[in-house]
């Protein structure tokens, strides 16, 4: 990849339209970890990809890449969140009855199950790699409370996996999982439903 | 490569596992991101495309290989079919030619009625007649007709199978408009979509892809002949040709004494004007104090000034153009730009093993060794273009199809003043920032606008604080559109204070966080000038 950010900040559009696309589910899972639907991730990929674009000049290594750009698209995922914020109402529901293939709908149902503040930590932990320190830069965090809530998230995972009493977390509610391959579950504001498609 | 915690028992380690596994998992993004995404790279395509334009325009020696792309359809004579379009107003079928405008006038960036005042080149009837005509008189035109056919006539051209009809015209003190229908005798190949769902063509997409001459100004360099139109069925394209008149005044003969003075200026600062790259740039910008290097920045470290050489040829009432196309582009809806080969890369990655580096350490090298990795890449990017050296260019034949032949055309031109307005402003403050006078026609708003030192954004709020946003080939010219422009707001602000926060209040729709009522009141207080221009009481 780091060949492909080389040949995008040397001005070449497809290198970095080829670059986005690799990213592409990275990004939707780090917007996904942030937001509850589809649509605002949508837009918010939309915007990140523009403003790398515009920005690539203010890229001073290769290598920061990745932070660079993951760092962009929380921020755009934070303004969306703002906005709903703004407007005094929650976030839009994800639409019912979306096809989703099993290793989607794992993907949801594992986020579902940590606390909101802990999903993106997670995915930025497991699915990018990313030290704590990084995250902590991403996130604008201390690294301590990067840690926390990366340990507190692993708590909550533990206890719907193993069954086992977490400090703090009765909130968790059982997922339930409905005939025909739905589920239908609330909790903190989320409203996650789909349908699981074969594949 | 992935830094895991340091978890102590076996137990958490398997959630750990468990964790990464499902959250990793490879799955396709939703279709909404994808369309997304797909809108997000169409207006990247754009934008780099309008980069570059602008670049070949203002440096226009700067890059110089042109490569031919390779394609073309095989020649055959068309005969040209009366292509009909439907005229809800009428509740008939009307024919395409002669009403181009028509068809595409609210779909233009430029959007508005042409057809009130546009006037009528090619029509149906005429090119029928034509086709006629020359059938009849084919044996004595035999031998003459080398990029020509039968069915040609003065506003018809075919070549290769493909006919190009000029349908009308248009031009008034701001801009020459003038639409056209392509016609391909095979369909024509599919093409990128931008995030309007507009597919573009372009007459300009290599330096000998077209020429415009202007009898005005014969060495005119015609670098923006992008049409904006629609595939009106997979034979036929319909699209119009928009050239800003202040763009065609160019003395270039002055012109190209400037360059001559540039390019002796810089190599008497010991630098070769004749191999520039990005990072020659970069170094001349550091040894001359500028922050960035411009041609038009020279001026002011002791270089000639632009200001000094670029003069204007004056614009007469009616004129002539000479408009020969060579080759007519459009985008594939996907780009096979082909991967750095594996050997390059395999090369790569020995010189950089005999040099004891690895690449996924780059983190840790040294200064010295960041020097030797960039000078071991750029080799490796230099062989890839001398492989590939259609790559560095917007348009290729990875990226683009396109339809070669002659299409010769010339046109005679009146401009039409009639609705034409101009306000002299003369409202300019003692920073010498501030707007001279604004020109309005029924499609575009110009504005001669005084910038002062600094980088400028112009803002244009219409009667109702809406934001005018479609500019011309330069940010001084704006699209009327459906714009009230009784009365515009002109506000000169800073040109990164706009770009990175105010103008994210209006399109993001979250004014209520500027701490102002609506965008207008913020640009009141922030703006570095403001001028109100009424054209209606």
């Amino acid at each position: 990849m780091l060949q492909l950010v080389k040949r995008a900040m040397a001005s070449d559009t497809e290198a970095f339209i080829q670059l986005m696309e690799r990213n592409s589910l990275a990004m939707y899972k780090v917007a996904r970890g942030i937001l509850k639907n589809d649509e605002d991730a949508a837009d918010a990929i939309q915007d990140t990809i523009l403003t790398c674009f515009e920005k690539l000049s203010t890229l001073k290594k290769p290598e920061y890449f990745k932070t660079w750009m993951t760092r962009i698209l929380i921020n755009h995922c934070n303004q969306i969140l703002l906005h709903y914020r703004g407007w005094g109402s929650w976030e839009v529901p994800e639409a019912a009855g979306q096809d989703l293939s099993m290793a989607e709908f794992e993907f949801h149902e594992m986020l579902a199950m940590v606390d909101e503040k802990y999903r993106v930590i997670l995915i930025l932990h497991y699915v990018e790699g990313f030290k704590v320190s990084e995250i902590a830069d991403i996130l604008e965090l201390n690294e301590n409370t990067v840690k926390t809530r990366l340990k507190r998230a692993r708590e909550q995972l533990k206890q719907v996996y193993e069954g086992k009493p977490v400090q703090g977390s009765e909130k968790i509610q059982k997922i339930t999982q409905t005939k025909g391959g739905y589920i239908d579950e609330k909790k903190n504001g989320l409203f996650f439903s789909g349908r699981i498609t074969a594949g | 490569m992935k830094k895991r915690m340091d978890f102590s028992s076996a137990e958490e380690s398997r959630l750990d596992e468990k964790a990464r596994q499902v959250l990793g998992r490879e799955f396709e993004v939703p279709e909404s991101v994808k369309k997304a995404q797909q809108e997000a790279f169409a207006e990247i395509r754009m934008l780099s495309r309008e980069k570059a334009a602008g670049e070949k325009k203002k440096e226009k020696r700067r890059f110089f290989t042109i490569p031919k792309t390779a394609g073309g359809l095989a020649a055959a004579a068309a005969v040209f079919s009366v292509i009909c379009i439907s005229n809800p107003a009428l509740a008939e079928d009307i024919p395409l030619l002669g009403n181009v405008f028509q068809e595409l006038g609210s779909s233009l960036g430029f959007s508005g009625d042409y057809s009130e005042y546009a006037k009528p080149l090619a029509s149906a009837e005429s090119e029928e007649t034509a086709v006629q005509e020359s059938a009849a008189a084919e044996g004595e035109t035999e031998g003459a007709a080398e990029a020509g056919t039968s069915a040609d006539s003065l506003y018809t051209k075919t070549s290769e199978g493909v006919t190009i009809s000029l349908s009308e015209i248009y031009c008034n003190d701001e801009s020459l408009n003038l639409s056209m229908v392509i016609h391909s005798e095979e369909p024509f190949p599919e093409t990128l979509e931008d995030q309007f769902g507009k597919k573009e063509l372009t007459l300009t997409a290599h330096q000998d892809s077209a020429s415009l001459s202007f009898s005005y100004n014969p060495d005119f360099e015609f670098l923006e002949g992008d049409l904006d139109g629609e595939f009106i069925d997979e034979n036929t394209y319909a699209g119009v040709l928009r050239l800003e008149l202040s763009l065609t005044d160019t003395d270039d003969e002055k012109a190209d004494e400037y360059y001559e003075a540039r390019d002796a200026f810089l190599r008497e600062k010991g630098f070769d004007p004749d191999n520039m790259t990005v990072e020659t740039l970069d170094e001349i910008a550091q040894a001359l104090g500028m922050e960035e290097y411009t041609d038009a920045g020279l001026g002011a470290v002791g270089g000639p000034a632009m200001e000094d050489y670029f003069n204007t040829v004056e614009i007469p009432e009616s004129f002539s153009i000479d408009l020969n196309i060579h080759e007519i582009t459009g985008l594939l809806p996907e780009s096979n730009i082909p991967e750095i080969p594996q050997e390059l890369k395999d090369e790569y990655d020995a010189a950089m093993g005999e040099l004891g580096l690895n690449e996924d350490d780059y983190e840790n090298f040294t200064e010295e060794q960041k020097e030797q990795e960039h000078q071991l890449f750029k080799e490796m990017m230099n062989q890839y273009y001398e492989m590939y050296p259609e790559v560095s260019q917007y348009y290729n034949s990875y990226n683009s199809w396109s339809l070669k032949g002659e299409w010769d055309f010339h046109v005679d031109v009146e401009i039409d003043h009639t609705q034409t307005v101009t306000k002299e402003v003369n409202d300019i403050d003692e920073d010498g920032i501030g707007v001279a006078s604004v020109t309005k026609t029924p499609f575009e708003l110009s504005m001669s606008v005084k910038q002062g030192s600094d980088l400028c954004f112009v803002a244009v709020l219409d009667a109702n604080g809406e934001l005018m946003s479609e500019y011309g080939n330069s940010t001084d010219t704006l699209a009327v559109q459906d714009h009230d422009v009784s009365k515009i707001d002109i506000y000169i602000c800073d040109y990164v204070e706009y770009m990175d926060e105010l103008k994210g209040y209006y399109w993001n729709d979250n004014i209520e966080e500027s701490g102002y009522g609506s965008f207008k009141e913020l640009l009141e207080a922030r703006a570095l000038h403001h001028t109100e221009v009424v054209f209606e009481e």
